[in-house]
């Protein structure tokens, strides 16, 4: 059989991987372009798996928002799971497409989204396996451009080396801007730079090339500065004025295969009022923009009709804060009912916990109800600022067992400021609490089967958060507190899960690091890193010989407390929240002081000096 | 509850989803359509519809059939019509049909399956004689996976699922051929565990290339007859 790639590529690798389904790119919804009348060809890749990528709300939107230009083909593109990438590479396939399984490599933008840190050795990878050269400096005039955005790019520099300009903050308006540059560049067949150029003229555009990074004797950073003319000192992030005016799509692809998040994402607001003082989303995200409900209405009739899924889930940081989140829920639960369209409430608070909601919502699975205290003491919860005490937990789960429910899940940290093995304690004395409260339901009257699952993350402190000057614990301390925990939660009733430290190590590395550790990133990959975030693939030792090879102590990003005058290598960046708000409230923090939610008193973060004007209702 | 019977195809750009993600897609497809669907009753409610028969991921259909349970009237053409807007390129409804009350369900009326398989040899060969002495033998022993058993294998003899089977065409090494196989709950067998037991007859390897669902059929008496046919109520 004489194939052409694209066909060689369908009929004869696809059979030879496990999940074929994953790449098949003519899903509902999807799009599909004459080439004819295309100026730009943008490469939306995600550095994960199709199941992950195609989960993410962001993308959904991006992607729907560039093919609605009519110049424009955007694509899909997702890492190629190992068995596919082996063979691509046994037969030097390059990396394609979904939609026209065209290489990649022959696109004007190649864009990534960077949703975590462990995910950067597959950027590398995807570029690699596409022929795009590894690093900026490297591509020349005939190159594609690569570009990244979403929410690990507040903190670039680890991915200066690879990434020609980052896109900060929401992408909806400054997406099409860049669009319409690089339109313009090309009708006047301009040199590569002069692209980067105009580009970084557009707010919200960061051209690490375009700035020089000194360093003192001790390794912290003595500046960061532009190297030309015309750039900006600090790069303002984008944010959307009115979310009920911003773009957002009126269909969605529906994969044929399962996916992690497999509904209608209704995205109610952006931004969190909360100040928790370890969220990173809490603070980038920021300010809070509610869509109205009538919008939302209208967007889930729309979406409902072209998509066909069963389940609209609302989507925000902390749902139970949506000002109308009952006559929404009402509203959407009845129009839907006939209909058999479900509807989800992830991320709601324990204090905003609605039972009556809830039971409204799941009429008749009653599957586990999840609640995230953080912190094991209320000296601790006082500290990160969750506000939110033990009498709110057991009342909630109290009235969750008296109206059947057995299965509760309890997410908590280890590591934060100032935690001590008292702390970490506190989160067994919780959960015998929880299961305490479980018995007190008579016998005929509870569910059955009780099961409290305590899950612990190890904490990762993240640039523009109170936090962020904060060392790591070390890993022996995350496993001496894991262990204290799986010793105490050893009983019927119980399952105690716990992540990987040597994994929470190398993320701190990254989201705290600057330039240097670019190096290392490449290094790790040169030695066979790649899908960190997945436990058969994290190579722990392979990382620490990437360091090693490059002289680089991981230490010194993750372990260090940094000076408050310290430079940090994000200093540059502008996310709207001042550096001063973040110092009051790590002061704050130390002293078991907390801020309240600023939905009822602005308590001066700065995000409503980002824009003219004003963005805070 | 009424009772349709659709046929439909299942082609190259859906060939590699797996049956739930079929069973699925047509969920959502039927949704985008408004097909007013009659749902089970129980803990967890799902619209009626049951499918004739799996498809081996990779394989085409220009034959598979779904049974799915309304609660209005609405005419055949009007659903073809509809749910041909709202299916994913790969997937299109040829024929719909409203059944009598009480019909068997095409998931147990199924028995037999005619498949097309397009095979490229690595030499040139003499198929008709091949595929003469495969038959004339009284069992052809196969090694099977058990998918319930952690795809354990186990020996069958495929000789009695096999109905018929002979050359379509051939060019050089480039063979078409036709069967029509056992198919159902009674007795199944896959076109893949075929060739596996043809090409061992044979001694020669060869490249699948494509493999075609053609039809699938229900035993009347001894008859085989379409599915379409079957408790038709028009």
């Amino acid at each position: 059989m004489n194939l052409n790639v694209k066909d060689y590529i369908y009929e004869k690798l696809l059979p030879r991987v496990e999940k074929p389904g994953r790449y098949i790119g003519t899903e509902w919804n999807s799009v599909h372009k004459d080439l004819e009348d295309i100026a730009i060809r943008f490469a939306f890749c995600f550095p994960d798996t199709y199941e992950v990528g195609m989960s993410h709300l962001g993308m959904k939107i991006l992607y729907h928002l560039l093919n609605d230009q009519k110049d424009i083909y955007c694509e899909r593109v997702f890492a190629p799971w190992t068995d596919l990438e082996n063979l691509m590479r046994e037969e030097n396939i390059k990396l394609f497409s979904l939609e026209s399984r065209d290489y990649i490599k022959d696109f004007d933008f190649v864009g990534f989204t960077l949703q975590y840190e462990m995910s950067y050795t597959n950027i590398i990878n995807m570029l690699d396996l596409a022929g795009i050269p590894k690093l900026t400096s490297e591509r020349g005039e005939v190159d594609t451009f690569v570009v990244a955005g979403g929410p690990c790019a507040y903190n670039p520099e680890p991915l200066s080396d690879i990434v020609d300009f980052f896109m900060l903050g929401e992408g909806e308006e400054q997406m099409l801007e860049v669009m319409e540059v690089y339109r313009q560049w090309k009708s006047k067949n301009l040199k590569r730079e002069e692209f980067l150029r105009l580009a970084s003229k557009i707010r919200g555009v960061y051209v690490p090339s375009f700035y020089d990074v000194t360093y003192n004797e001790d390794n912290t950073i003595k500046s960061i500065i532009p190297n030309r003319d015309g750039v900006p000192e600090k790069v303002k992030k984008r944010v959307i004025k009115d979310l009920n005016n911003a773009y957002f799509p009126d269909k969605i692809v529906v994969p044929f295969i399962d996916i992690v998040h497999d509904r209608i994402m209704l995205e109610i607001f952006r931004g969190c009022t909360r100040g928790c003082r370890f969220c990173q989303a809490g603070m980038i995200y920021r300010p809070v923009r509610e869509r109205t409900v009538e919008d939302l209405l209208s967007l889930a009739e729309k979406l409902v009709e072209s998509s066909g899924y069963e389940e609209i889930s609302l989507s925000s940081l902390s749902t139970g804060d949506y000002s109308k989140l009952s006559e929404l829920a009402e509203k959407l639960l009845s129009k839907y009912e006939k209909d058999r369209v479900g509807l989800s409430l992830p991320s709601l608070r324990i204090d905003s916990f609605s039972l009556k909601l809830l039971q409204e919502v799941q009429k008749v699975r009653k599957t586990g109800l999840t609640f995230a205290p953080e912190a094991g003491s209320q000296r601790l919860r006082d500290v990160i600022n969750k506000n939110v005490t033990e009498e709110d937990l057991i009342n909630s789960v109290g009235a969750a067992f008296d109206s059947g429910y057995s299965n509760i899940k309890l997410y908590f940290m280890i590591g934060l400021p100032t935690e001590t093995m008292e702390d970490v304690e506190g989160i067994a004395d919780l959960g015998y609490k929880v299961l305490d409260r479980y018995y007190q339901v008579p016998k005929g009257q509870r569910g059955k089967g009780i099961n409290v699952t305590i899950s612990t993350s190890s904490f990762v402190p993240k640039p523009f958060t109170p936090f962020q000057w904060e060392p790591q614990d070390t890993i022996e301390a995350m496993r001496e507190k894991q262990k204290q925990l799986q010793k105490m939660l050893r009983k019927k009733g119980f399952s105690y899960s716990w992540s990987d430290p040597n994994l929470s190590f190398i993320e701190a590395v990254f989201a705290r690091g600057d330039r240097r550790i670019s190096k290392v990133l490449m290094r790790a990959w040169e030695l066979g890193c790649k899908f960190d975030g997945w436990d058969e693939h994290f190579k722990y030792e392979t990382w620490l010989q990437a360091f090693e090879d490059c002289g680089i102590d991981p230490k010194f990003y993750s372990q260090r407390r940094r000076e408050l005058e310290e430079i940090l290598p994000w200093s540059h960046i502008d996310v709207g929240v001042t550096k001063k708000y973040l110092k009051s409230e790590y002061k704050k923090a130390l002293k078991g002081d907390t801020t309240r939610d600023c939905r009822s008193v602005c308590t001066g973060c700065g995000i409503n000096l980002l824009e003219e004007g004003g963005v805070c209702k | 509850m009424i009772n349709i019977r659709l046929k439909f195809v299942k082609g190259p750009e859906t060939k590699y989803i797996s049956h739930l993600d079929l069973v699925r897609t047509f969920q959502r497809a039927l949704r985008r359509a408004h097909v007013p669907m009659v749902y089970s009753q129980g803990f967890n409610p799902h619209p009626e519809m049951s499918f004739a028969s799996a498809l081996g991921i990779g394989v085409t259909s220009l034959g598979e059939y779904l049974d799915i349970g309304v609660n209005e009237n609405i005419s055949t053409e009007e659903i073809i019509s509809r749910l041909n807007n709202t299916m994913p390129a790969g997937l299109q409804i040829k024929k719909a049909v409203i059944l009598k009350e009480k019909a068997k369900s095409a998931m147990a009326l199924v028995s037999h399956a005619r498949y097309t398989i397009h095979l490229c040899f690595d030499n040139s060969i003499d198929t008709d004689s091949s595929l003469a002495s495969f038959l004339e033998q009284d069992s052809i022993p196969a090694m099977k996976e058990q998918p319930k058993k952690n795809f354990q294998l186990i020996e069958i003899d495929i000789r009695p699922m096999i109905k018929e089977l002979k050359l379509l065409s051939q060019e050089g090494s480039k063979v078409v051929l036709d069967c029509l196989l056992y198919c159902g709950s009674k007795a199944n067998l896959k076109p893949e565990l075929l060739l596996q037991a043809l090409g061992k007859h044979m001694k020669e390897t060869f490249e699948i290339e494509k493999i075609e669902r053609v039809e699938l059929y229900t035993d009347v008496t001894g008859k085989i007859t379409s599915l379409l046919f079957i408790d038709n109520a028009g």
